[in-house]
């Protein structure tokens, strides 16, 4: 079958398993880029949350794939089961870099806004918060460019992606769904690295720092 | 004196893991109108004694009043907003139009739209800064000095009667900081706040102190009046800090009108100089023309006294 015939007939299959992949995606990003900057700022404003630290530096060791398997006797397989781990690995870029954005935040700026009299939470959503946006931004596009990837992984527990092509690609030694499934996973990577860096620009003006 | 605008009495401050305090029983007063600058080493505990003004620092022990009250009596927070801060790495919000930056303490206090707009353009035209020009640009596109008139203007824009000023002109350039310096003098004869001004350089502190605190090892090494300390420095470490041309710093901060003689003997050709003029500009009419005496003239040019060579020679003997 060529490449031609191939997409005529799977085409509606092949859509509806990208917009699945994109569906998945975007709420373990999502997920994982609230509940980073979440930890990002306790780990930076309570001494108790430093813990959170150690803990994602475990888990973003572990390989994605171990991570999926260990969680099927908790969650089972399906949807919960293939986003919760893909959500944990997506948290430890987006947490590093909201830390670290916010410590660089530039200590002048925040004396001003202490000596003016700003409460910590108005000195947090004011100033830093805003002066460590593109940090954070580009936390978020290395999550996402992981995450878009590793979605593909999904398959194995019987979630529907891109993935499953490239499984069926493999199975049935096609290299047609094998193709299709690793070129539209890649091509998703690529946009979406494109999308991020131009948010991180539109973050970059609107703190100020590009003439 | 005019009334009391910060209190320090009897303030200690120790920081952790340090054996000797960083402030060490500092008793001072600070006057409304009056501006004193803060002067000494680093680590002598100027900075550290500004701080606890508006409780960026808080003492060990002792007690300091502002307007009267006591500074931990007063909500933090409506504390820090009651006083104008300047630092020295200006600190203006980036992501912020210069408008919004100068609105930041009116808009803590809950001002309306109107009462703020109007404002900031008052307080841009006070600091020379155009309003239609400035209001709208963000920081990234001033100039270091522009930077800091818009500091300048941002701890005065709720109008706070102290003003704190941490090395606010450190980082310009000494023309820039000139400038400023006669900026902070102008708004100074103008508002009649209390500055507090932390410096080290001796210039500045000479130029804009109403009252020079030397400062060192936490405490206070010599407090007065530019002319008290650059006629009698306490100690040689102070003499070393006002320089070996203190005499000549001297004659900078005294008018020509503090040392002319009413109805001396007028010479005919004489060169004349003004008496609003500094006695060290008089010595250098003295040094170019060689005469021993200059006639003294009033605003209009009308010649009203004279001024005497040998006077300023006497002048350091006379203190003494």
């Amino acid at each position: 079958m060529s490449l031609g015939q191939y997409l005529d007939i799977f085409g509606g299959m092949i859509l509806d398993l990208l917009v699945k992949h994109i569906l998945l995606f975007l709420v373990a990003l999502a997920g994982a880029a609230l509940a980073g900057i979440l930890a990002g700022v306790a780990v930076y404003r309570l001494r108790a949350a430093r813990f959170i630290v150690p803990v994602m530096n475990v888990l973003q060791a572990t390989p994605e794939i171990v991570l999926l398997a260990l969680c099927i006797p908790f969650l089972g397989i399906g949807y919960v089961g293939a986003i919760v781990p893909l959500f944990i690995k997506g948290i430890l870029p987006v947490m590093q870099n909201t830390l670290s954005g916010l410590r660089s935040v530039e200590p002048g700026l925040k004396e001003a806004a202490r000596g003016m009299g700003m409460s910590e939470r108005q000195t947090l959503f004011r100033v830093e918060l805003i002066n460590a946006a593109p940090v954070i931004i580009a936390g978020i596009r290395v999550s996402a460019i992981m995450l878009v990837s590793v979605i593909t992984l999904t398959a194995y527990i019987g979630v529907e992606s891109l993935g499953t092509l490239i499984l069926q690609g493999i199975a049935r030694m096609d290299a047609n769904a094998l193709l299709v499934g690793s070129g539209l996973s890649a091509g998703l990577a690529i946009i979406v690295n494109q999308i991020m860096i131009l948010l991180e620009k539109t973050a970059m003006r609107l703190a100020g720092r590009s003439r | 004196m005019s009334e009391t605008a910060i209190k320090f009495r009897s303030v200690t401050k120790r920081f952790d893991g340090t054996e000797l305090p960083a402030v060490d029983r500092l008793d001072l007063d600070v006057h409304q109108g009056e501006t004193v600058a803060l002067i000494g080493a680093s680590g002598c505990g100027k900075t550290t004694t500004l701080k606890m003004i508006n409780r960026l620092i808080d003492p060990t022990d002792g007690a300091i009043m502002v307007a009267g009250r006591d500074v931990r009596s007063v909500p933090i927070l409506e504390l820090r907003r009651s006083l104008g801060y300047v630092i020295q790495q200006v600190g203006l919000f980036p992501h912020m139009t210069v408008a919004a930056n100068i609105a930041v303490v009116p808009q803590l206090l809950g001002w309306d739209r109107k009462r703020i707009a109007a404002r900031v353009d008052e307080l841009l035209a006070l600091v020379h800064l155009p309003p239609e020009q400035y209001r709208g640009r963000r920081p990234a596109e001033l100039s270091g000095g522009q930077q800091q008139r818009v500091g300048v203007a941002r701890a005065l824009a709720a109008d706070p009667p102290i003003l704190l000023m941490d090395e606010p002109f450190g980082a310009l350039d000494p023309i820039t900081r000139a400038s400023l310096q006669n900026e902070v003098l102008d708004i100074q004869r103008k508002l009649r706040k209390a500055i507090v001004i932390v410096t080290h350089d001796m210039e500045e502190a000479i130029r804009l102190g109403d009252r020079i605190v030397v400062m060192e090892q936490g405490r206070i090494a010599q407090a007065g009046t530019p002319a008290d300390l650059l006629l009698k420095p306490a100690t040689p470490f102070i003499a070393s800090l006002l320089g070996e041309d203190r005499a000549i710093k001297l004659l900078q901060t005294m008018k020509v009108a503090s040392l002319m003689q009413a109805g001396g003997e007028m010479t005919d050709g004489a060169p004349g100089i003004g008496r609003d003029a500094t006695l060290h500009e008089a010595l250098g009419v003295f040094l170019s023309s060689g005469a021993p005496g200059l006639t003294v003239t009033d605003e209009d040019g009308k010649a009203v006294a004279m001024l005497a060579r040998d006077g300023l020679f006497r002048l350091q003997s006379a203190h003494r």
